[in-house]
């Protein structure tokens, strides 16, 4: 993915935002300046790391899911860290 | 004698549905009162485009001496970050059509603040920084990009300006006329 558009960096700030924010009242000394600069980063790295992740996945699961139920089992293992599934 | 509060008299969110809207502040505090409904716009994260209070405010039939001033102040949970607004109005007589008035800038860059750390020249009308949580921060702008006459309504575009914002809360806005 490219480099990501206000817009977007927008919607993945606004769920982070709404949690970390609003309802924990935590890191309430960053404004959206701050957290774009993070979202990038983020982006920026899950790009440049998502080949070596994706060529390094086990058989027979690479070879039977497309690209995005790849990316769903990124997403719920991550979210599993998170302590939101 | 100097005068006012002049409170809005209607006050609508104009625009997308989640990004202004009527809303309450809750401070933190310990105090029995903590709730103050106001004007609330979204946080920066949640805005897409600008967005817009249209505000009405009836002048006396006498005015009170003074000059004539825009009075805002803002209340949000948060220690960082900035929020653009934009006056822009014009006096409007009975026998006149509000919805057809030309409406006259006076820029997100107050006459004067107090609290915050807005700043002139960056169109940040209002700035949180550290222990600026809950506090009330006011901007004042002289009315000066018209005339405001006795028994006349003043017709307002309270624009939001979503470029220049990046505050990461929603923040509620208590807007009046006074003179002073």
């Amino acid at each position: 993915m490219a480099v990501l558009s206000r817009a977007e960096r927008k919607q993945i700030a606004s769920p982070w935002v709404q949690k970390i924010i609003k309802e924990l009242r935590q890191s309430q000394n960053l404004n959206f300046t701050d957290l774009e600069a993070a979202v990038q980063y983020t982006d920026d790295w899950i790009d440049d790391n998502q080949s070596d992740w994706s060529t390094g996945l086990p058989e027979p699961f690479k070879a039977n899911t497309d690209a995005d139920a790849k990316i769903l089992l990124f997403i719920y293992t991550a979210m599993k860290r998170g302590g939101l599934l | 004698m100097a005068g006012g509060p002049f409170l809005p008299s209607s006050a609508y969110p104009v625009g997308t549905s989640g990004e202004i809207f009527p809303n309450t502040h809750l401070g933190a505090g310990a105090g029995a009162a903590v709730e103050e409904e106001g004007l609330g716009v979204a946080n920066a994260t949640d805005l897409t485009g600008d967005r817009v209070w249209s505000l009405r405010f009836q002048m006396p039939t006498t005015l009170p001496t003074g000059t004539a001033t825009f009075r805002l102040f803002a209340l949000a949970a948060i220690e960082a970050g900035d929020l653009s607004v934009q006056p822009l109005w014009a006096s409007v007589a009975m026998d006149e059509d509000p919805s057809s008035a030309t409406l006259n800038d006076e820029t997100p860059d107050p006459d004067s603040r107090t609290g915050g750390d807005g700043s002139d020249g960056d169109n940040s009308t209002f700035g949180w920084a550290t222990a600026d949580d809950d506090k009330y921060i006011e901007a004042r702008w002289t009315l000066n990009a018209d005339t405001v006459i006795a028994g006349e309504l003043i017709v307002m575009e309270l624009r939001i300006v979503d470029a220049d914002t990046d505050v990461a809360a929603v923040t509620t806005l208590f807007p009046s006329v006074i003179f002073v």
